[in-house]
């Protein structure tokens, strides 16, 4: 035996040595015979000065840990599973959900996803000016007409309807932007009058019709829309 | 440095062989202890080692406030307590008063069992052994053991550098383990008789 080692050990019984030292002193013991007599009998003579020794020959380690080998995993609190220790706790957790939101986010232009934007447009995306009353109150100046109620029809298409000033008639207004499938906006007229034209740079196509106006006066106020196109 | 703290840590991340080393450092004080209330050599040992269990299944609850040997101390204590009370609640004799004054009045018993003398025994071949060693080495030694110094503070009582103190105490430690090795053989040998 190493007499550094023996001499470690008279350290380790006062308390007189560092982490690593212990733990090196721990495994030396358990691994080597003549090192463990040597710390059992260090501390016999330590009870042995102090009148606390019994019997010289007295050893309970072994019943004593071959108790606690004996034990289930659930009984020993000292056992540590993946879910309490220390590597996942609380702070790593967050850490580590901090990391896959990151890498998730930079992983997008790869998986070809992306989060809705306003300028993507789609068949399936309300296209519609986010003031669609400013716009049909536009569009109703161009026959003086005043705008009395109005809905959203479909994500690409409205209607109004208005009152026209001197008939004192009603006029309803059909608006689809230009997006809207062809065979989608002829489905949905039955009457009037239809025409393609433009709101500012938006293109739109109108369809006008009425119950109690003339074909006449709507092919009038129809025109008003070209002229302004 | 504490060296204990260091062993706890290590049983608390799991190291049995950690705990191993401190059953061996702490099993005779604690089986003396035991028997000075129970006057019962054999239940001792059983309370001893039961204790020694017990304090490893909760060992994440000990906080180190105090010493580790306070804490086994106690659980021992308390284990051999709460026999005591199983067993008067059976002869439906149980009192708390009655069993503190039966504790107290074994731990200050005037009898002298034989293990008690036998320990006294031992005690006296110890200290005439310290008694034998060179004056330095014995008085470091009784600074260290009987005084409870620390190497730093009995470096600065004997004016010498910490190493001496180590040497010192670890040479102290050498001789007394020869002559108590020879003591017990020589007690192998009247035994064997």
């Amino acid at each position: 035996m190493s007499k550094t080692l023996e001499q470690k050990l008279s350290l380790l019984m006062d308390g007189e040595i560092t982490p690593f030292e212990t733990k090196r002193l721990v495994d030396e013991i358990h691994t080597n015979s003549n090192f463990k007599s040597l710390w059992l009998r260090m501390n016999k003579h330590k009870a042995a000065m102090h009148g606390e020794l019994l019997d010289h020959n007295l050893d309970l380690s072994q019943n004593i840990m071959s108790q606690i080998n004996n034990l289930s995993p659930t009984n020993s609190e000292t056992t540590k599973t993946w879910l309490n220790s220390d590597f996942f706790s609380v702070t790593y957790m967050k850490m580590c959900c901090y990391l896959i939101g990151f890498f998730f986010i930079l992983s997008l232009p790869l998986l070809n996803l992306s989060f809705p934007t306003s300028n993507t447009t789609s068949s399936n995306q309300n296209i519609l000016p986010l003031n669609n009353e400013a716009l049909l109150v536009d569009l109703g100046s161009n026959f003086n007409g005043s705008l009395k109620d109005f809905r959203i029809t479909s994500s690409s298409s409205m209607e109004a309807n208005y009152l026209v000033p001197g008939d004192d008639k009603s006029l309803r207004l059909k608006v689809f932007f230009d997006n809207i499938p062809e065979n989608e906006w002829l489905g949905t007229i039955n009457k009037g009058i239809t025409v393609h034209t433009r709101s500012g740079s938006t293109p739109l196509i109108l369809n006008l019709s009425s119950e109690n106006l003339p074909n006449q006066r709507l092919i009038k106020i129809s025109n008003t829309f070209l002229e302004n196109k | 440095m504490n060296s204990e703290k260091s062993l706890i840590n290590l049983v608390k991340k799991g190291d049995k062989k950690a705990y191993e080393v401190l059953v061996l450092q702490y099993q005779d004080r604690l089986v003396f202890s035991v028997y000075k209330f129970l006057k019962d050599y054999e239940l001792a040992q059983d309370i001893a080692q039961e204790a020694f269990v017990k304090a490893f299944k909760n060992i994440e609850k000990f906080r180190g406030d105090s010493s580790f040997y306070t804490w086994i101390y106690r659980i021992a204590i308390n284990t051999a307590k709460n026999l005591l009370s199983s067993k008067a609640r059976s002869s439906e004799v149980y009192d708390d008063e009655i069993m503190e004054l039966k504790l107290s009045e074994s731990a200050v018993t005037t009898e002298n069992p034989e293990n008690i003398l036998e320990a006294e025994e031992l005690r006296s071949k110890m200290m005439d052994a310290i008694q034998s060693l060179p004056d330095d080495i014995r008085t470091t030694l009784s600074l260290r053991e009987f005084d409870g110094l620390s190497y730093e503070e009995i470096a600065k009582v004997q004016n010498c550098p910490i190493g001496t103190v180590r040497s010192r105490i670890h040479k102290g430690r050498e001789i007394l383990d020869k002559t108590f090795s020879k003591y017990n053989m020589s007690n192998l040998e009247i035994n064997s008789i």
